[in-house]
Formats: structure tokens, sequence, C-alpha cells
């Protein structure tokens, strides 16, 4: 039961991290570009929601859309000076200048709002519900359900759409995306804003149970660029199942003396939340040494 | 004399300080067939990427129907009609076939359908496998998929970079018998091969070129045969034969 | 002019002067421990500069290095009591051996991927940290680490301190420059613009990346302890990925790849946000502009931006020519006439399902011009890339002098006498046509890091290879283009410049990729007699091209190749008229079926 309990908790951790790896990934593809700053869109997408709670005291689900709408436009602001003046230069650039872009919203954020932890509101109401004798909080199966509905959404965005075809055709060989006749300036500027938008919403679902601070960026860009990697670099479907892996990792991780009785109590303190990351770097180092491709990724093909 | 659909006048341009064509001036009119051929790096690709945008000339001026292409970015160039098939067919390897297709959609929606039948016609092959991801495909599917793609954006002209790679000798002829039908309606196709007889085989004139610049030119009829263009472009004088 | 020349040359002392003067004027015990803390981020960043600068790998473990060994100095010497003398140098090598034992798997992955790698060792190291606090002290750290001193004694705080601290970034300072400044420093330069042309000249890239990454843990290691022992106390706040960008930041604004840039880093980053602390969080603000700013405007960093201002004064440094010395004559080798220079037996080679090579076998004699022509697609470069070991055969086997070099690495091959130029040029731009050619000598003089007497006097074996550099520039009748920048030559002298840095690699056998291409008709002539003009010592060339003119001027043989195949072998005149060479060539279709 527990273990049920605690992998409800880890799906919908998972979800969130799915959406941040997912325009992690967008953007990489489309532009070939580690966007350092991903996490600190998660971040600023918590924020935007408790200003505008500060306004306008809604529940969470209300405020989605603005909270897409504000990041989207923040996402047009950051490729507009951290990518397009450097896009000819070497990609190792646009890693720093994402890493400078990280350290201007990280205090803009820190002067505007402190350095508390700061939560926001639930998206529908607090409590839990009872689902076939399983206590599961409403937070977490609203969180799951909006980001299967994101997740979903973008799926059908990309390839069901004719604009989700001409991105997808600009991030799989730009040039001749523009021989075709696409803008493809513009639709890099949309995969920024449609990459921030997905990790201002994983901001939104999480700093409800998880809080908000202004240094959470850091975590959650490793655990984006760490889900994108043993899903096989530039692989969504990739991403999303390593960032559900990732989070159902930490959560049980420490539960773990809980789950299995029969640890001897002397390493019951081995399992915490911090030996949980350090289990899950050694892991990535391991990966990165064995299977570079990623643990979902076939060797020879091109990324798609 | 009809209208030339594609006028290009003294074109140069430059890679940096190496010198990619000289003066290079090709007329292409509704319905015709234009090949350029010529060795690797004589220019030929060159000349189809400053058509559309894709290099900037230095000097020289691009007239498509009568106006300017000059001051237009590729997009817009694009959607005047214009196809484009690269050479090493850059197909988009994560997409299927009907969406690498339908990717290249410029224009009225209507029309456009009407060229993706045409070119499943002309190609059966990519409609049986019209969900398979490009990646997947043969080489030779790929050049057909490449020259497909051109054909639903080109609906008045259609740029071909080395179509004939890739695909089987017979093949080639077939297609573009077909592609001649194409064009008699209007569109016009403007090629670069280095297999000359492909070009002689398919196309209406021939211009040849060399380290950049036209060494010879006419209509394909008047050239007596390929030893004549090769003996042009191994020796190497541009002995000013303008043929025809 | 000699005015200018003075100006030059006073600069340093000016700079000097400052450095003294200024902790003589801010001169608080708290402006003291600041300016301490740029001496020890100068150390931080020099290191740095190796890895991210010199080797042009984006590492993110220079802050974990130094926080380890901070806390390496911290535990030894607030738990057990030790003193500088034997924390100091274990300091440095905890972070070393860090960086040995990670390098093996790291050091090979992509820029992301080695990236991501590194940040996943420092967030290791930063968690272990605060996890392990019965070592570490946890989340508190340690405080009560001593001093630097030895036998009792204990350096006081304020000026001992200051000047110990920068006595050492002093010296750090002179090896870094010592280190880098002679050939092998150009030979980075080199590694960070084409990793393929740093191969070209026998290069063993590999090593030296790891010898950077190391030299990076070890300056860390110095500035860890240094700061620990400055501060007396060890948090995880140095483990923190805050560290880390800072030293990026310093490094990007002053300069990736010049001394007086990570001093000028360093200074700015420490110095300035003290004296705008009352701007609080606005200042990292700023701080992040700054960084954005320098990268999108002045990716070479102030150091980069006063060269180009001292450039526009006039203030470059006068070249003199140096004066051109011969390379030394091959070594007389015991020739067996019977075994042919070069041998290529049964090479095949495929990619996926398509044979891009079959069964290709061909000789190359001493003193010969082979050319090796063939369509589109028909497997030309694929040949040279195996024979200079770029590209592994599938099966079959390459002979030198009779020797299998079949599965030697490209560095070996070209230790071994076989050079090569690039179909795209590849050349470093931004550095003169001299160094261009005379980093391709490193191999063979075996300039060590920096092997100079005194580190005033001019490098010996740099100073040897520009003047040898010299005679090749001339030899290709380009030596009044010396001081140029390789990038404002044109396409035919960049060519000819690939030439001469092929040629400083004193090869038996030199495979060109296309000379001709993209030079015009005169360029293409003047080219034909140089190279005519290289076998006199009995270098043997093997010439791809498709412009068959040029070939049918030079060439002894000529080797056809299409669709992986050999199609003819012989004198140019009866390959060219071979009628499969037409029809391979002109597109008739091969009675076989091509497909």
């Amino acid at each position: 039961m527990l273990t049920l309990q605690l992998l409800v908790n880890g799906i919908a951790l998972g979800a969130a991290y799915a959406l941040c790896a997912l325009g992690f990934v967008l953007v990489l593809n489309a532009t070939g570009a580690v966007n350092f700053a991903q996490g600190d869109m998660v971040m600023a997408g918590g924020f935007v929601a408790i200003a505008l709670v500060s306004l306008w005291p809604v529940p969470g689900l209300v405020l989605l859309p603005a909270v897409v709408l504000i990041t989207g436009l923040l996402g047009l602001v950051f490729s507009a000076i951290g990518y397009f003046p450097l896009k000819s230069r070497p990609p190792v650039s646009v890693f720093i200048s994402t890493i400078a872009l990280g350290v201007i919203f990280q205090n803009v954020a820190m002067v505007t709002f402190g350095p508390e932890p700061r939560a926001t509101p639930p998206l529908l109401v607090a409590g839990n519900v009872d689902v076939g004798g399983l206590t599961v909080s409403i937070q977490a199966i609203a969180v799951i359900l909006i980001a299967a509905l994101l997740v979903g959404g973008q799926h059908v965005l990309l390839m069901r759409t004719r604009l989700g075809q001409s991105l997808r055709a600009t991030a799989q060989d730009r040039e001749m995306a523009a021989a075709l006749g696409i803008r493809v300036n513009l639709m890099i500027a949309l995969t920024f804003a449609l990459s921030t938008a997905l990790a201002g919403v994983a901001g939104l679902l999480l700093a409800n149970t998880y809080f908000v601070t202004p240094t959470d960026g850091t975590n959650y860009i490793l655990k984006a660029y760490i889900a994108a990697t043993i899903g096989g670099w530039g692989r969504l479907h990739g991403a999303i199942a390593g960032a559900m892996l990732i989070a159902v990792f930490e959560v049980m991780f420490p539960a773990l003396p809980l789950l299995i009785p029969v640890l001897p109590v002397a390493i019951h303190g081995m399992f915490s939340q911090t030996s949980a990351s350090i289990v899950l770097y050694l892991a990535l180092l391991a990966v990165l040494f064995l299977r570079p491709q990623g643990l979902f990724g076939e060797i020879a093909q091109r990324r798609a | 004399m009809t209208v030339p659909l594609l006028h290009l006048d003294g074109i140069t341009v430059h890679y940096g300080r190496m010198l990619a064509l000289c003066d290079v001036s090709v007329t292409v009119r509704p319905g015709e067939i234009v090949a350029l051929v010529g060795n690797n790096g004589a220019g030929k690709s060159t000349l189809l990427k400053a058509v559309i945008g894709l290099v900037r000339p230095s000097a020289g001026r691009i007239m498509f129907s009568g106006t300017s292409l000059d001051e237009l970015d590729t997009a817009t160039r694009i959607r005047q009609g214009i196809g484009y098939s690269p050479e090493g067919r850059r197909i988009f390897p994560g997409m299927t076939v009907r969406e690498n297709l339908e990717v290249a959609w410029r224009g009225e929606r209507a029309a456009a359908r009407i060229r993706l039948a045409e070119v499943y016609q002309l190609f059966p092959a990519l409609e049986v496998n019209a969900d398979v991801p490009g990646w997947q495909l043969s080489g030779g599917q790929q050049q057909m998929l490449a020259i497909g793609r051109a054909l639903v954006s080109g609906s008045r002209l259609i740029l071909l970079d080395e179509p004939s790679l890739g695909l089987a000798p017979a093949l080639t002829r077939d297609v573009f018998a077909r592609i001649r039908n194409i064009a008699s309606t209007g569109r016009a196709v403007l090629m670069a091969d280095q297999n000359i007889a492909t070009a002689l085989a398919v196309a209406h004139r021939i211009c040849v070129l060399r380290a950049g610049r036209l060494v010879a030119e006419g209509p394909a009829r008047s050239f007596r045969g390929r030893e004549e263009i090769a003996a042009a472009l191994l020796t190497g004088e541009p002995n000013a034969a303008r043929l025809g | 002019m000699s005015r200018r020349a003075l100006i030059s040359g006073l600069m340093p002392f000016a700079g000097l002067a400052c450095l003294v003067a200024w902790p003589l004027v801010f001169n608080s015990p708290y402006d003291l421990r600041v300016f301490t803390l740029v001496g020890i981020y100068s150390i931080l960043v020099l290191g740095y500069q190796f890895i991210f600068g010199h080797a042009g790998a984006l590492a993110l473990t220079q802050g974990a290095f130094f926080g380890i060994a901070a806390y390496v100095t911290g535990i030894l010497g607030a738990k057990f009591g030790w003193s500088f003398p034997v924390t100091f140098p274990l300091s440095i090598v905890a972070p070393v051996l860090v960086a040995v034992v990670v390098a093996i798997p790291v050091l090979r992955l992509e820029s992301h991927y080695f990236a991501l790698a590194t940040l996943g060792i420092a967030q290791v190291a930063l968690l272990i940290a605060i996890k392990w606090e019965s070592v570490t002290g946890g989340a508190n750290g340690l405080a009560g680490v001593p001093g630097i001193g030895a036998f009792g004694l204990v350096l006081p705080r304020g000026y001992p301190t200051l000047a110990f601290v920068w006595g050492i970034a002093g010296v750090c300072a002179l090896v870094a420059w010592w280190l880098m400044r002679s050939l092998r420093g150009r030979a980075f330069q080199l590694m960070r613009t084409s990793e393929l042309a740093a191969m070209s000249i026998g290069l063993d890239t590999a090593r030296l990346r790891f010898l950077a990454f190391l030299l990076s843990a070890a300056f860390a290691g110095i500035a860890g302890a240094l700061h620990a022992h400055t501060l007396r106390v060890v948090s995880p706040e140095v483990l923190e990925f805050h560290v880390m960008v800072t030293c990026l930041t310093m490094a990007v604004i002053g300069g990736r790849t010049r001394v007086v840039g990570a001093f000028l880093g360093a200074f700015l980053l420490v110095q300035l946000p003290e004296w705008f602390r009352f701007l609080e969080h606005y200042y990292l603000i700023a701080y992040g502009g700054a960084l954005l700013a320098m990268i999108i405007v002045a990716p070479d960093g102030l150091v980069g931006l006063l060269d180009r201002i001292g450039a526009r004064l006039g203030l470059r440094p006068r070249h003199t020519l140096p004066a051109p010395v011969p390379l030394p004559s091959a070594a007389p080798e015991d020739v067996t006439a019977e075994v042919p220079l070069l041998s290529v037996n049964g090479l095949t080679k495929r990619f996926g399902g398509v044979a891009a090579l079959e069964d290709v076998s061909f000789q190359v004699d001493r003193g010969e011009i082979v050319g090796l022509i063939g369509p589109n697609g028909s497997g030309k470069t694929t040949l040279v890339n195996i024979v200079t070991g770029l590209t592994p055969a599938d099966a079959g086997e390459v002979r030198l002098m009779g020797q299998d070099i079949t599965h030697d690495p490209a560095f070996r091959i070209v230790q071994r006498g076989v050079a090569r130029t690039f179909q795209l040029i590849e050349l470093v731009d931004d550095m003169t046509c001299l160094e261009n050619v005379a980093v391709a000598r490193l191999t063979k003089l075996g300039a060590g890091f920096g092997r100079s007497r005194s580190p005033t006097e001019v490098d010996a074996p740099f100073g040897l290879a520009k003047r040898q550099a010299a005679h090749l520039l001339e030899r290709l009748g380009m030596l009044e283009a010396a001081f140029e920048p390789a990038g404002n030559l044109a396409q035919g002298l960049r060519r000819r410049l690939e030439i001469a840095r092929a040629l400083a690699l004193e090869p038996r056998l030199l495979l060109l990729d296309e000379p001709a291409a993209g030079l015009n008709e005169i360029e293409q002539q003047d080219l034909a007699i140089r190279l005519k003009g290289l076998r006199t010592s009995g270098l043997a060339l093997v010439v791809i091209e498709h412009n068959v003119p040029f070939l049918m001027a030079i060439a002894d043989r000529l080797v056809c190749l299409n669709a992986g195949r050999v199609i003819a072998v012989g004198k140019p005149s009866d390959v060219r008229a071979d009628p499969n060479v037409v029809a391979a060539y002109f597109g008739a279709q091969p009675a076989d079926g091509l497909p």
C-alpha cells in the first residue's frame, strides 16, 4: 500500500520533471544547444504563479493559462537575448549565455521574492481522496493529469499539425527546412517559447508540494539533463521515461528501509534524499560510460 | 519566343575569398528543362542555391517571371512556387514519407494536394511507403522522395541537384520522361547533373560549367554526343563553344 | 616608433606597480582579505584556462577540485592538526587523483556529455561533503582550520598571508605562461580550432587534453588549500555550483587563454561585488548581465578587447623575420628498392550496407606523383582517410615501406612519415602563417612543455621551428605573408600554407585532397609547378583531384576509382582514354550495371 502511494507521488514528481526535460530536449533538437537555464524557467513558473495568486487568489488550475502565456513570452525574450546573437558561434557559447541568463533569473527572483521557500495554492483543493483503499493526494492526481494532458497536447502539436511539422523539420535539418520556405528563425523562437512554457507549468505543478526557492533551478536542470541523457540524447519519449525513472527512484529510495523491513537498522542512515542523489549521479556517470547513446537509445539512429 | 520564367543575369558568387561562380547567365522558359553539367566544384549547386537565396551573389540579378528576387529571403522566394531538391537528398529522417512531402506544401491547399497525388503517381513506391520514416528508406527511395518534395512545392519552377544520383538508369529515364510531361504543362525544371548522359537524355537545353564559368551552352540535340562535352571539360579550354 | 615600443614595454611594469600599490592603499584588514581572495581566484582561473581555454573543453569540475582541496586542508588541519607543509601537497594531490580517475571515462565524451558528466562529479562531491558529517562537519562545515605555517609558527593574517598567497599566484602565473608560451601552446590552439588538423600533424590530442585536465586540477588544488587557510573555515559552499560559475565567468570576462586575463577576471569579479555590496542581489543580476554581454560582444574577454585596442593604436609588437633554416635532410634510410613506399592491398570499407571501398589495391613509389580520380562518391576521400588512420578499414592492409600501419592511430602514422591536407582547408585563422607551419615541427623537435633554458631566453625549439617554418614558406613562395594571420589569405595561399605545414612534418608521402579546388587558372598553374618541385627529395605525392587537366600536367600515374573499385591504373594519357574511365566519369551506363 505504501509502495503504491509512493509510486503515485513519484509519478507526479516525474510528470513535472518530464515537462521540464521535454522542453529541454525540444530546444536541444531545434538548436543543438543546451539551455542551462531550463531549470530556472521551472523556478520562474513557480514564482509567476505565486505573483499571480497574490493579485488574484484562485486555485492553481485557473492560473495555468496565464503561466503558460507569461513563461512562453519569457521564452521568446530568452531566445532573442541568449540564443540568436550567438547562433553562428560554437554551441558552448550558448551554454555559457544560458548559464548567465540563469544567474539573472535566479537573482531577479531573489530580489523580488526573497530566499524563503514559497508555495502555490493547490491546483484544485487540498486534501486526499480514497481510491480503492489507497489514500492519494488530490494534488498528485491533478499534477499527473495536467502533465499527461500537456504531453499529449505537445505530441498532437508536433505530429498532427502543419506548425508541428515545420517545427520538426527545422529541428531535423534547419538548412533544408529553410530551403523549403519554412521560416526557421520563427520556428526556433517558437520552440523556445514552447520549451519555457512547459518548464513554467512544471514550476506551477511542483510549487505546491515541493515549494519554490530562487535557487531551485540547478536541481531541475540537472534532473532534465540526466533524464535527457539516460533517455538517449535528443529523444522526446526517452526523456519522459528518463524523468519518470529519476523521480520514482528519488521518492522510493529514502523509503526503502520502510518498504523492506529486513534491511538491518545499521544501514538505514544510508537511505536519504542526499544519498539518493549521489546514487543518481553515479548511475548517470555509469550510463555515460557504458551506453553513451542512452538507456533507451539505438546506436545507429539519427536524432528525430 | 516565350517570356523567360527564370533569368539569371551575370551571377557571381564568392565563398569567402574563393570564387565559386563568375558572371554566369542562364535563362529558363516555361515548360523547359535546362541541365547544368560540369565537374564537381564547377558551381552547379551554387547556382541553384543562388536562385532560392541560400547563397547571396556578389554580383548579378535574378528575375523570376518578370520580378526581381534579389531582395527577397528564401522563404518568400519559395512561396512564389519554387521547389528545390538539394544534393545529398536531405530528407527529414524522423518524419514519414507523407510528412516529408506535406511539409513542402506552400500556397493553396487544393493545388498542393493535386501535386502530391501527381508525385505518388510518379513514384508509386512512395505511396506504398507513405508511413515509413525517412531514415528507413533505401538510397533510391530517398532520391525519389527528394525529387517528389521539390515537385510538391514547385508549382512553377523545380530545381533539382543531382537527381539521377542513386537512381537506376532505367528509372531515371522513366522519371524524366514523366517530368517532361509535367513540365509541358508550363512548369520548368533547372537541374544540375554530373551525369552527362542523363542530362543529354532528359534536358531541352544544356549549360556546361567549368570552374565557375559557363563554357558552352545550347539545345541538347545540338551537342553531337557526350564526348564533345567531355572534351570541353577534360581539356578545360573555354573555347567559346556556343553551340546552336 | 620607439615611444610605442616604450609604452608597450612599460605596460607590464605599470600593471605590476598597480598590483603592489593596491593593498597599500586599501589596507583595512577586510580589504586585505578580499585582495588575498583575488590572488586565490587568479590561481583557480589560471588552472581553469588549461582545460577550458587551451584545450577548449567546457569542464564543470574546476569548482569541485577547488572544494575537494579545501576540504582536504580543512580536515587534515582542523581534525588532525597537521600543518601546511604536509597538508598543502596532499591538497594538490587529492584533486589530481580525482581528475585521473574521472578522466578515464569522462574525457573521451563529446562536448555536452563532457560538461554534464563533469557537473555530475561536482554534484557528487558536494553531496558527499554534506552527507558525510562525521568527517566533513556536514552542512556546518569545519571551523578552526589553521593558518599557513610550519613548525609551530603561523603566518599572521593581513600582509604576510597576502604576500604569501600572491607569491604563489606569481609562481603559478610564471608556470602557466612558461608552459603555454612555446610550441605547445600553439599546439593547443590548433587542437581547439581543428581536432582533425591537430591529428594530422601527429598530435596525440587525447593525451594533451588529459594533461590539461590534470594541470587544471593541480592549480585548483593550490587555490582550494589557500582558500581554506585564508578563511580558516571550510563549508559546503566551496563545492557549490556558484564557485564554478564564478570561475567560468572570470575566465570568460578576463580572457580564456592569457595569464593576464586570469588576474583581470579574478580582480574584477571579486573586487566589484565588494564595492557594490550595498546592492546585494542586484549585483548578481549585473554579474549575469556582464557575463552575457561579454560572451556576445567580446568572446575573447577583456584581454582580447585590450589587444584589439592596442592593435588599433599601433602597439602591436614588430615582427622580425627569422632567418630561414632548412629542415634536416632525411636520414639515409635502408632502401630496399623492391619494397614500395606505400602499398595498399585489398582495402575494403562499408558504411552501413554500402561499400565505399571494395578490394582496392595500388602502390606508390618514392618520388612519384600519383593522381587519384573518380566521380563523386567513388571512395577517394575514404581511401585517404583509411591510409592516414582517421577511418578504420574493414578488411585489407596498408603498408608503409613494408611495415603494416593499417591499425596505427592517426598521430602515429603521421610520425611514420605520412602527411596530408584536407578538402576543406583546416588552418588556425587567427594564428600567423609562420606559426601555423611552425606548430607542425612540434613532434619532430620534441619540444616538451616549454623547453627553454631560462624564462627570458626565447624558447629554443620554438625559435628553431619558426626558422624552419620560414624556410618552408620561402620554398612555397609565400615568405612575405609570414606574419599575416592565416584567415586573411586568399584561397590559393591557404592551400599552399596547408602544404607547407604538411611538409614541416618531413613526410615521405604527402596526400593532397583536392588541392586545386577553388583556385583560379593562374593559381593552379603555379601550384602544379610547386608540387612537381617537391618530389626532388624522394617525397611521393598522392593527389585527389576532379580537375583532370590539372592532374594531367603533374601526375606520373593515375588511379581511377569508381563505386569503390579501382577501374584503371596507368599513364595519365592511357587512363584518360580508357573507355571504362570515360564511362564512369561521364555517365554512360556501364555494362555490368551500376545500381
